[in-house]
């Protein structure tokens, strides 16, 4: 914010909390406060000590002020007051429980769904990194090219940038996170760890609770730091907790490592919304996997993290980092050249967990955002009825004395008491809400680490939105009551004087819930359209009858030789089981975020446009794969055993990638350069999705497993019935034939793509659930105002029935009534829904914004919901007793 | 009235004004409490005649062109009670911090 305005905005508050202080004393107050506040910002200025710092304690000492004007007031004899208003509007309350129970339900349901969406909210894109250190000097660095802003830095890179001095930048942290195998007696246990730089705790300001944590002395020599750091809630699990855990060892691959400390509990790590086991320096990553990525500039897998030198801004450190960037595209041209880097908040990364809720959370946010204002209009008209009722007793108070603002803060502090009511019940919502996240996700082989829930943060939102609302409903109808003819009511069987104008809000404030109501149908319609549609985008394979697991030859077969022909005895063992008809292995399953590899490229005979990006992500595969994935070559061969390590180098490409470097003819025979080998393209595959349901047609590569080779890689079974059937006889297979290679998160393919899914599948429940839930209250509201009117006009119905209008006339008067305010709030909501619709029209995949189905669909189930509110007082006016009724006064 | 009510926060803003700082900023500066005890606790000692405000002669600070401010001086009243009340808090008094390597000050003998 800039300085002005926070000068601003301090002067504002005290403004404001003027307001609050006592009559008797405000003049005073207020002198004194803006002389303070003027002689500081005087000083402030003159001293040239005048920046977002100062100016954020300006507006924290004006906060100040609020807080002596209420003690003031308190102090003043207006506390006691305010406590009896209160006592009075308990009372009140109590005496009408009905009333009182659906208001604190409406409202509850109104303020404990944003309290839930907050809490989500905030604890996967606000805090993703729970346990940290002053999270808000921390943010997260990616490289970037033209068209792209997502990619990872390669480790040379990110030593350059580590060891220089950039100003801004306090310090660069870099890590990567993946599965691994831990040996243990009877074999070996899947876990989740990172290989880290040694600087990465001390830049997140994490320290050990046990032990010591890495220093960059740890990250030194490759292979010579055999060091492992836990975190809390592995040493729970794994270890039970046990206090000497330090100094003893586990092995990793065939490295023992000795655990050298615990991080505190709730840290889980450096990935957003991921619970890692355990941390290795970078340097010992040729223990895990061949080396060659420590020294290849060219290849990118490392994630980044700064930590911004002290009272440094995020653009200050930009442009220190846009000189590095240059540097290093002109000492390494080749794969730097174009090349850039760029900061981002951790809740706005382009890649990882928050890049895909981002999205999701911004949609439901302005979903229970439109609920609230919903459930307000709703209570609104249910105050206003409930002051109809309440005009002679408020008369009674005014004539005998009570000021307007005496009057108003009775009402509001009846609706204050029944929102801050209803607001601790929304926490008691919160407080379960957290595993009903948890109740989304579907299995996955990723241990998710969400601490969703409540806290400090989202107690302190939901009493500001509880606050907010009881004020806001209180003052609304307690000025109206307060401000109308007050002398009319106290005459006794008095005509509804001034009720016209009430009347008509009431009627305004209906409309306005059927409009919101139908925004909300539209929206979750929408998302609804988009599940069925998304069940037949072109995944590229075929998920049916699939089966994925993980494979890890471990370090002993660091040598390629041997753990080739592993994998071959492993894929021929397997076919040869009943039920099984193809088998393959592949380093990369689609629709995967992670692990994504990518390498800069050259295509012989393609000269790139200036800037162009080059990068191309690839997979490693056996013979088969693509049988196996039901994923089809378009054209020329699969890799076969021909294609060994010593034989002439080929690879595949996807009809994407060689439409764009080869266009209008074949790319069979076209030659492109992976690294330091110029590799024949020998296949065309079709294309599939690679990351994510929504991603562009992007070009991808794969390369045979004996020129690529992989410790680890998935083995992929298509089976002829229930893949779940032969998962025990995969793993007696792999035992007998592979001795001691373990076999990690089995799972068919339809339960990996049922992830991507996931997301579109929990915004359209919610959708789904608050649209209901809007729906009825708007449908409930439309009654209340129908049946309310229909009272209100008996002698009028029974004028017209004596004069000879039918039942069905007088059934027709009333629902017309109620269906002219549901067409208008329709007519209005279908234009906010148009408009509205389009924020989120980048999640609805295939689906326009503007969707007729959705739209005439919703607008017709809530046609038919209005339609049924206003069937009850319907029914009530005809069966009225024309001679009853004109009795009535 | 006995110091007995006064808070060790009260306490620290009465020392303050006894120190020189007139002004509720500068009492807030120097006893590093937040605006919202400070300025309270200003009016309570005024209450309680420890304290006397008066506002800076307005045509001398309109001349100036800035606005007049409220300042708080301290009564013959306030000077005994600060003075009771630092010999009952004896919160901050010389601590040896030997145990931590650090050479401070020799801890004075207690008082009496």
């Amino acid at each position: 914010m800039r300085v002005s305005w926070l000068r601003r905005l301090a002067f504002a508050v005290v403004a404001l909390g003027a307001w609050l202080a006592p009559s008797a004393a405000r003049d005073q107050w207020r002198r004194q406060w803006r002389a303070d506040l003027w002689h500081r910002c005087d000083a402030l200025e003159r001293a040239g000590l005048m920046n977002t710092r100062t100016g954020r304690a300006l507006v924290g000492r004006a906060a100040g002020a609020v807080w002596h004007a209420g003690w003031l007031r308190l102090r003043g004899g207006g506390g006691p007051m305010f406590l009896h208003d209160l006592r009075h509007a308990a009372r009140g309350l109590a005496g009408r429980p009905g009333f009182t129970a659906i208001a604190v339900v409406t409202l509850a349901l109104g303020i404990g769904a944003n309290s839930v969406i907050f809490s989500w909210i905030d604890a996967t894109l606000l805090h993703p990194l729970p346990g940290i250190a002053d999270a808000r000097s921390l943010v997260a660095l990616y490289g970037t090219e033209r068209a792209r802003n997502n990619i990872s830095l390669s480790y040379p890179n990110y030593v350059d940038l580590r060891d220089a001095t950039v100003p801004g930048v306090r310090s660069v942290a870099a890590f990567s996170a993946g599965a691994l195998g831990v040996r243990t007696d009877d074999g070996t246990e899947r876990v989740w760890g990172a290989v880290v730089s040694g600087n990465l705790f001390e830049t997140l300001g994490v320290g050990a609770a046990i032990g010591r944590v890495f220093t960059p002395e740890d990250d030194r020599v490759p292979g010579g730091h055999p060091v492992v750091v836990l975190t809390h809630s592995a040493w729970q699990r794994r270890y039970g907790g046990r206090p000497d855990i330090v100094g003893t060892t586990l092995v990793l691959k065939d490295q023992t490592f000795t655990i050298i400390g615990v991080t505190p509990p709730g840290f889980h790590g450096p990935q957003a919304l991921i619970g890692l086991d355990l941390f290795i320096p970078v340097a010992m990553l040729g223990t895990l996997m061949p080396a060659d990525r420590l020294t290849a500039r060219g290849s990118a897998w490392m994630s980044t993290l700064v930590r911004l030198a002290p009272g440094a801004s995020m653009p200050e450190a930009q442009a220190g980092l846009d000189v590095v960037a240059r540097q290093l595209a002109t000492a390494y041209p080749d794969v730097n050249s174009n090349r850039g880097m760029r900061l981002f908040p951790l809740w706005r990364q382009p890649s990882g967990g928050t890049a895909q809720l981002l999205p999701v959370m911004a949609v439901l946010g302005g979903v229970v955002a439109v609920l609230l204002a919903l459930v307000c209009a709703n209570m609104a008209g249910l105050l206003l009825a409930r002051a109809s009722g309440r005009r002679r007793e408020l008369a009674v108070r005014v004539s005998l004395g009570a000021s307007r603002w005496q009057v108003v803060r009775l009402l509001v502090a009846e609706t204050t008491l029944l929102a801050v009511t209803a607001g601790a019940l929304a926490a008691v919502v919160t407080v379960w809400s957290g595993n009903l996240l948890y109740a989304f996700i579907p299995p996955l082989p990723i241990p998710i680490a969400i601490d969703a829930g409540l806290n400090l943060r989202v107690l302190l939102f939901s009493s500001a939105v509880s606050l907010a609302a009881g004020l806001l409903l209180g003052l609304l109808p307690g000025l109206q009551a307060s401000r109308a003819d007050l002398v009319a009511p106290l005459k006794d069987g008095a005509a509804m004087g001034g009720s016209a104008r009430r009347g008509r809000l009431r009627q305004g404030l209906i409309v306005a819930q059927v409009a919101l109501a139908l925004v909300l149908l539209v929206s979750a319609g929408l998302f609804l359209r988009t599940l069925v549609v998304a069940d037949r985008v072109d995944l590229g394979f075929s998920a049916r009858q699939g089966l994925v697991g993980v494979i890890d030859l471990g370090s002993a077969t660091l040598e390629p030789a041997r753990g080739l022909a592993t994998y071959r005895t492993v894929t021929a063992a397997l076919a040869e089981l009943p039920g099984v008809e193809a088998v393959a292995v592949g380093q990369r399953l689609p629709l995967t975020s992670l692990d994504s590899s990518d390498r800069t490229v050259q295509v012989e005979g393609y000269t790139p446009a200036p800037g162009e990006e080059m990068t191309t992500y690839y997979a490693s595969i056996g013979p088969g794969y693509f049988d196996a994935l039901r994923l089809p070559l378009v054209e020329g061969r699969d890799v076969s055993a021909r294609d060994a390590a010593d034989a002439p180098p080929v690879v595949i490409v996807n009809t994407t990638m060689a439409r764009r470097f080869w266009p209008g003819r074949t790319a069979i025979g076209g030659r492109v350069k992976i690294g330091e080998r110029w590799a024949e393209v020998i296949g065309i595959a079709h294309d599939a999705k690679y990351a994510s349901l929504s991603e562009p047609a992007t070009p991808f590569m794969y390369v045979p497993i004996d020129q690529a080779y992989r410790t680890s890689m998935r083995v992929f079974l298509r089976t002829s019935g229930d893949p779940e059937a032969i998962v025990a006889a995969v793993r007696q297979t792999l035992a007998r034939v592979a001795p001691g290679v373990p076999l990690f998160d089995v799972q068919t393919l339809a339960q990996h793509i049922a992830f991507s899914f996931f997301l579109l599948e929990m915004a359209a429940t919610l959708l789904a659930v608050f649209g209901a839930t809007a729906a009825l209250l708007a449908a409930l509201g439309l009654y209340g105002v129908i049946a309310q009117s229909v009272a209100a006009r008996t002698r009028e119905i029974g004028v017209r029935m004596s004069l000879g209008a039918t039942k069905a006339d007088v059934a027709r008067l009333v629902v017309s009534q109620g269906l002219g305010l549901a067409a208008l709030g329709i007519v209005l909501g279908l234009a906010g829904a148009a408009g509205v619709t389009r924020l989120f029209e980048s999640q609805l995949l295939g689906v326009s914004a503007l969707d007729p189905g959705a739209f005439a669909a919703t607008t017709v189930l809530l046609a038919a919901t209005t339609l049924a509110a206003c069937a009850a007082p319907a029914w009530r006016a005809a069966r009225l007793d024309p001679v009853q009724a004109l009795r009535v006064d | 009235m006995g110091t007995g009510t006064l808070s060790f926060g009260t306490v620290a803003v009465l020392h303050a004004v006894a120190a020189g700082y007139r002004f509720g900023f500068d009492v807030v500066d120097a006893t590093g409490l937040t605006a919202g005890s400070v300025y309270p606790a200003l009016d309570r000692l005024e209450d309680l005649g420890y304290l006397k405000s008066s506002w800076e002669h307005a045509a001398t600070a309109q001349a100036e062109g800035r606005p007049a401010r409220r300042y708080f001086q301290l009564t013959a009243d306030g000077a005994r009670a600060l003075d009771e009340a630092l010999r009952k808090h004896r919160t901050f008094q010389p601590v040896s911090l030997d145990a931590f390597g650090i050479r401070g000050p020799r801890p004075a003998g207690r008082r009496p």
